[in-house]
């Protein structure tokens, strides 16, 4: 029976799967075989991870996004499946050993932290918003994660090339946090009667978001500016981070609402 | 003229930019200093600041040629920057125990009520007026989503933001078998509701670690002679007579309830839905763009 208890040997099959992909895709010489071989290991290390997930469903009977170990399992889900697509649409060569050591290192802190996943469910958040609101932003977390690494890249290595992955990721991904945003704050009328409070979590959020606004418009602006672009999206990372799990770690969270995530 | 006042002039033509950055500090000062109570903006004078703020975002996205700086993207960043560390200022002020101690004004603690934040906020959303309606005279082609998503987020911002001076929060607290029609505001004011409640009785549910995993109040609500019996739990309020009753806490014999007065709800929710829908429609949007750019190489 799947549970947190063997999780670890998901976690490894799945791992090395995505690393072998990594590694076959920093080769320099792409034949189709290669392609394939890249696409099947991304894919099976995928599919290790979704039967972890479909069978931790059935023994908890229901989708498991209630605990941080949980919602970091969707995680790691989507910075590779997005990580994949990110190399596949750009050929990034470095990209999908980021995302991949991301993944894994995510996987190793549920591996080694298990009360993470043995909370229990509030009922605030027993509600039909909750999944659709989590996924989305899940998403878009691994959009943003993907935009994150290039643009450390491309500060780094003074390169502008970089700069129109970037574009595309932010404008993906910006898209989805906004979605997931406004369902929050549907579901925050229904479960608390006002859609926006300006608790220690949705200030985050909404500075993360106007940070990425803020990205946009600059480049809309300044087309050639590229290291602030870069530094811009930096910012906005940390500042996604403090939306994540940084509000957690400050006195604030007592007089938060969102204090069970 | 005088030595005196021409010594004046000079120092004030030689330090302009100090003496603006002055100012500036002064108003944002003096605006820290001010709470501002919303309600006393209720029907209809946020009608009237309604009106205003779309006059003025007319005037500056089309009508003045002096005043087009407010609806550039210069504008618009100078924008998001100040709401940007208003809000980290925000965040921190949320940490009272670290600010504590009178040397700050109260306004401050309470930010979504400051004068700063309500004018960076008017600010904001007279800019993002200004955008809208310059984009709406001047690009003809491919706008329909980016006027659907700025202008979701202008009238739920608007609404949201005009509609919370219409709207009032009480909570009341009920034991089993007692009724009550009224409720208090956080100031501890009564405020009197068009129905009568009355609390049934409470359930608890417990998960098998011990933890809450339900609870809810079966309430009675008389409301011009009829009776009407309702559960009211956590993520189902129950709604009457415009008034959304919330449950906060549950105990053996009594429950707390909040109940909310907002008559701008589904105004709101009408901007968040634009909104999302234009956060979609860009979203495949961009998908679109590249095929076709991925098509032309």
């Amino acid at each position: 029976m799947i549970s947190w208890d063997n999780f670890y040997v998901f976690a490894i099959g799945a791992g090395l799967c995505w690393l072998v992909a990594a590694f076959v895709s920093l080769r320099k010489l792409k034949t189709t075989f290669i392609s394939y071989v890249i696409l099947g290991f991304q894919m099976l290390g995928l599919v290790i991870l979704s039967v972890f997930i479909i069978g931790l469903s059935l023994r908890l009977e229901r989708w498991p996004m209630k605990t941080m170990g949980e919602i970091r399992l969707w995680y790691v889900f989507f910075l590779s499946l997005t990580g994949y697509i990110t190399y596949k649409r750009w050929y990034y060569r470095w990209i999908l050993l980021f995302t991949t050591l991301m993944s894994v290192v995510f996987m190793i802190i549920n591996v080694l932290r298990p009360e993470l996943h043995h909370q229990s469910v509030m009922p605030a958040l027993r509600s039909v918003w909750f999944v659709p609101h989590v996924i989305i932003y899940m998403l878009s977390y691994a959009f943003m994660a993907c935009t994150f690494l290039i643009a450390l890249s491309g500060l780094f290595t003074q390169n502008a090339r970089y700069i129109h992955a970037c574009d595309d990721l932010v404008r993906g991904g910006l898209s989805l946090f906004t979605i997931a945003m406004l369902l929050g704050a549907v579901w925050a009328k229904e479960a608390w009667g006002h859609y926006w409070t300006w608790d220690a979590k949705e200030i985050w959020a909404a500075v993360t978001w106007m940070c990425y606004l803020l990205y946009i418009h600059f480049r809309d602006s300044k087309p050639k500016q590229y290291t602030i672009s870069y530094l811009i999206l930096l910012f906005a990372f940390l500042s996604l981070q403090m939306c994540w799990y940084g509000v957690n770690i400050f006195p604030s969270l007592k007089e938060n609402l969102h204090n069970y995530v | 003229m005088s030595v005196t006042r021409l010594t004046c002039m000079n120092v004030v033509k030689k330090n302009k930019g100090y003496l603006f950055i002055l100012a500036i500090l002064l108003f944002i000062i003096g605006l820290s200093f001010i709470t501002i109570n919303p309600h006393a903006f209720a029907f209809p004078v946020n009608i009237i600041i309604c009106f205003v703020s779309v006059y003025l975002s007319v005037l500056f996205g089309r009508l003045s040629e002096s005043l087009r700086f407010f609806s550039s993207r210069k504008a618009v960043m100078t924008a998001f920057v100040c709401i940007i560390l208003l809000m980290i200022m925000h965040w921190l002020f949320y940490h009272r125990r670290l600010f504590d101690g009178g040397f700050f004004p109260p306004a401050l603690y309470d930010f979504s009520k400051s004068a700063m934040f309500v004018f960076a906020w008017m600010m904001f959303v007279v800019v993002l007026g200004a955008v809208i309606v310059r984009r709406l005279t001047l690009v003809k082609t491919n706008n329909q989503w980016f006027l659907l998503h700025h202008f979701g987020l202008w009238f739920a911002l608007m609404t949201g933001f005009l509609g919370s001076t219409d709207s009032y929060t009480m909570y009341a607290l009920l034991t089993k078998e007692t009724s009550t029609s009224y409720a208090y505001n956080k100031d501890g004011q009564a405020m009197q509701l068009p129905f009568q409640i009355s609390l049934k009785e409470i359930r608890t549910e417990v998960d098998k670690s011990g933890a809450v995993a339900y609870y809810g109040a079966t309430v009675k609500v008389k409301d011009e002679g009829k009776e009407k019996t309702k559960t009211i739990a956590v993520n189902h309020p129950y709604r009457c007579k415009g008034y959304d009753i919330y449950i906060m806490q549950a105990g053996n014999y009594r429950c707390k309830l909040q109940i909310v007065y907002d008559p701008w709800r589904y105004v709101v929710l009408l901007g968040i839905l634009m909104m999302m829908a234009g956060a979609l429609g860009m979203f495949f949007k961009g998908f679109k763009i590249q095929k076709q750019n991925d098509k032309l190489g």
